[in-house]
């Protein structure tokens, strides 16, 4: 997505502003994405590094938080493919496992949740995240992750049938 | 079925991302122009393509991360390519496809026909079934209808699609992926941009040829795929050849690169550097400071057999050698099992021979390592072949050598400290030595102790 690319000439965004009032957000959004804290504030300090970097500044915010919504997103992507990379490209899931003081505090039945989540594809796991986390319409999940709204629609509707199938399996193991 | 399910998404996605709080945070600023400097792999990658450029390899030019503000829409060509053509070529069999070009979450169906060529060189066309419905179409040239193919899936320009991958040959000692993308029901052919060098094949990459040994420099290449993407890798160091032997170190550092499909031309982006091993059969990331490995410096092989003496050749292929004293001379005689006896002599010169054969630089003849001197050091090898007399090979310099105890045969410039470690190697009926690089030896000199500077 370039939807920030557009120099209309009117006042930039404030990127302190967005900082303040965004970081939070966008770190729980890469937590989502790579379930592990220190990961997801890294990804989106480079997030906002590349908008700080920017030789055009943004002047819709609305497009500045899309802009920085899809750089967390690809951020997290290469996160987790560095994280493969450290295991040798052998991942059995790719996301990582999650802590002992994480399990205690999630309650059971969000946990079998995010379990299933994680063994989901990466596209899949995705969608989910911005559509029921986010809050995102299929239009701006769409934008965010490069694809077509019908691919939106049918990958949530997938990822669902997934969803139920994996926590299924967990269910009468 | 989703009404629960989705509320309880919700509630796990909530759960979990309520986990971080505003005091979780790490305290950081927003950062700043003159704080953000490139990332590691960015500056490692200019570092390692300067280098490359002094020793004028054309080899890893990385582009640096795409800069989203400059960049307009690629262009993206259209095929031309009527529908019709191949459609009655003959069958290849055995393709067995993983590839989803529609990006519907399901592997679509491929079919392949080779245009009919009396050298089996002609073109292939490929059919394909999207299993979302409709049906695309190519026609390319691989190299050959006679290979089995086995197209793949990697979503290089990040629109949830595949792109399809094709694993051809480029000669017998590599190979290199073909990429096609789907553009109105159509695949086209796309690949790097005209005078990109970054290698994207697999196998040896010509660096130059090293002025003072004459031997050729090859960077040790290499693509594949993972996770959806296609990603290449190339040696930050170059390593000497000959002939089929090429010299190369395990562990070896190497850069990564992955691809991005942008417009019509594949563009790499800088990756982690990863350590290579072929041993191990892995890539891993290196280790703070890792270089280049080292050989497996096996102990020193210092069994020796004089005048009046015989031995069995350990290692390499079965031979009895013996010494004869003839006047003030020695005559080695060495005797393949089922060959004949051949024997050598240097007039004046008290021969000995080493029990362990050089088996690591004759690999197809019955060899023995000796010395002349009576220093305990390999001074030359004697190839015996079956059926002939003695080639002698002598040591190309005289810089300190010892056999190792799996037949290798390695020199090193200086007794202790910094020297430049070496090892022979046959070139006909010479020997020269293969350079290996710059190693640090303890005090005490002990070879087997080298180690990276």
């Amino acid at each position: 997505m370039r939807a920030g690319s557009v120099d209309d000439g009117g006042p930039s965004v404030g990127l302190e502003e967005l900082y303040a009032t965004h970081r939070l957000s966008l770190v729980r959004l890469a937590l989502l994405l790579v379930d592990d804290v220190a990961a997801a504030e890294d990804v989106v300090h480079d997030a906002f590094a590349r908008m700080v970097a920017r030789r055009t500044p943004l002047r819709d915010p609305h497009a500045a938080l899309g802009y920085l919504r899809t750089s967390v997103v690809n951020g997290s992507r290469s996160a987790l493919r560095r994280r493969r990379t450290a295991r040798a490209y052998a991942p059995p899931l790719d996301v990582a496992p999650t802590s002992p003081e994480d399990s205690a505090v999630l309650a059971e039945e969000h946990r079998a949740v995010l379990d299933g989540l994680a063994r989901l594809g990466r596209r899949q796991r995705e969608v989910l995240v911005l559509r029921y986390w986010s809050g995102l319409s299929e239009a701006d999940i769409a934008a965010t992750l490069g694809i077509s709204r019908g691919t939106v629609k049918s990958t949530a509707s997938r990822a669902l049938v997934a969803l139920e199938r994996v926590m299924t399996q967990e269910a009468d193991r | 079925m989703s009404n629960e399910l989705e509320q309880r998404l919700a509630a796990a996605l909530e759960a979990r991302a309520g986990q971080v709080g505003p005091d979780d945070l790490t305290p950081r600023g927003l950062p700043g122009p003159a704080g953000r400097g490139p990332s590691r792999a960015v500056w490692v990658g200019l570092a390692a393509a300067a280098c490359l450029a002094a020793v004028g390899a054309g080899v890893v030019v990385p582009r640096l991360l795409a800069d989203l503000d400059a960049s307009q829409p690629p262009p993206v060509s259209r095929p031309d390519v009527p529908p019709d053509v191949g459609q009655d070529w003959e069958p290849i069999g055995g393709v067995e496809s993983d590839v989803d070009l529609d990006g519907d979450g399901e592997a679509d169906r491929v079919r392949l026909r080779g245009e009919p060529d009396p050298d089996f060189e002609g073109r292939t066309r490929l059919d394909v079934e999207l299993s979302g419905g409709g049906s695309a179409y190519g026609v390319v040239a691989l190299g050959s209808t006679l290979a089995t193919y086995s197209p793949r899936g990697a979503d290089l320009d990040l629109d949830g699609a595949d792109e399809m991958v094709l694993t051809v040959d480029v000669d017998e000692a590599t190979t290199a992926p073909r990429v096609l993308d789907l553009r109105d029901d159509v695949l086209v052919e796309v690949a790097p941009a005209a005078g990109d060098g970054t290698p994207l094949v697999a196998g040896p990459v010509r660096a130059g040829t090293d002025p003072a040994t004459g031997l050729v420099e090859q960077r040790a290449a290499d693509w594949w795929l993972a996770d959806g993407t296609l990603r290449s890798s190339v040696s930050e160091s170059a390593y000497p050849a000959l002939g089929m032997s090429w010299w190369v170190p395990d562990p070896f550092v190497a850069q990564v690169v992955t691809w991005r499909l942008e417009g019509d031309v594949l563009v790499p982006r800088l990756d982690e550097d990863v350590c290579i091993s072929r041993l191990e059969e892995e890539r891993r990331p290196c280790e703070p400071g890792e270089q280049d490995g080292l050989p497996d410096l096996a102990p020193v092989a210092d069994d020796l057999v004089g005048a009046g003496e015989s031995a069995r050749l350990i290692g390499g292929l079965p031979a009895t050698a013996r010494i004869i004293r003839s006047g003030r001379s020695d005559r080695v005689v060495v005797t393949p099992d089922g060959g004949r006896p051949s024997g050598f002599t240097i007039f004046g010169k008290r021969l000995r021979v080493f029990t362990t054969a050089p088996s690591a630089l004759v690999l197809d003849e019955v060899a023995a390592a000796y010395d002349e001197d009576g220093d305990d050091r390999p001074d030359g090898v004697l190839v015996a072949p079956t059926d002939g007399p003695i080639t002698p090979l002598r040591a190309p310099d005289d810089q300190r050598a010892w056999l190792a105890e799996d037949g290798a045969v390695y020199t090193v410039s200086g007794g202790s400290g910094r020297v430049e470690l070496g090892q022979w190697a046959r070139d006909g009926d010479d020997l020269l030595v293969v350079p290996l690089g710059t190693v640090c030896l303890p005090d005490d000199g002990d070879v087997t102790a080298a180690e990276r500077c």
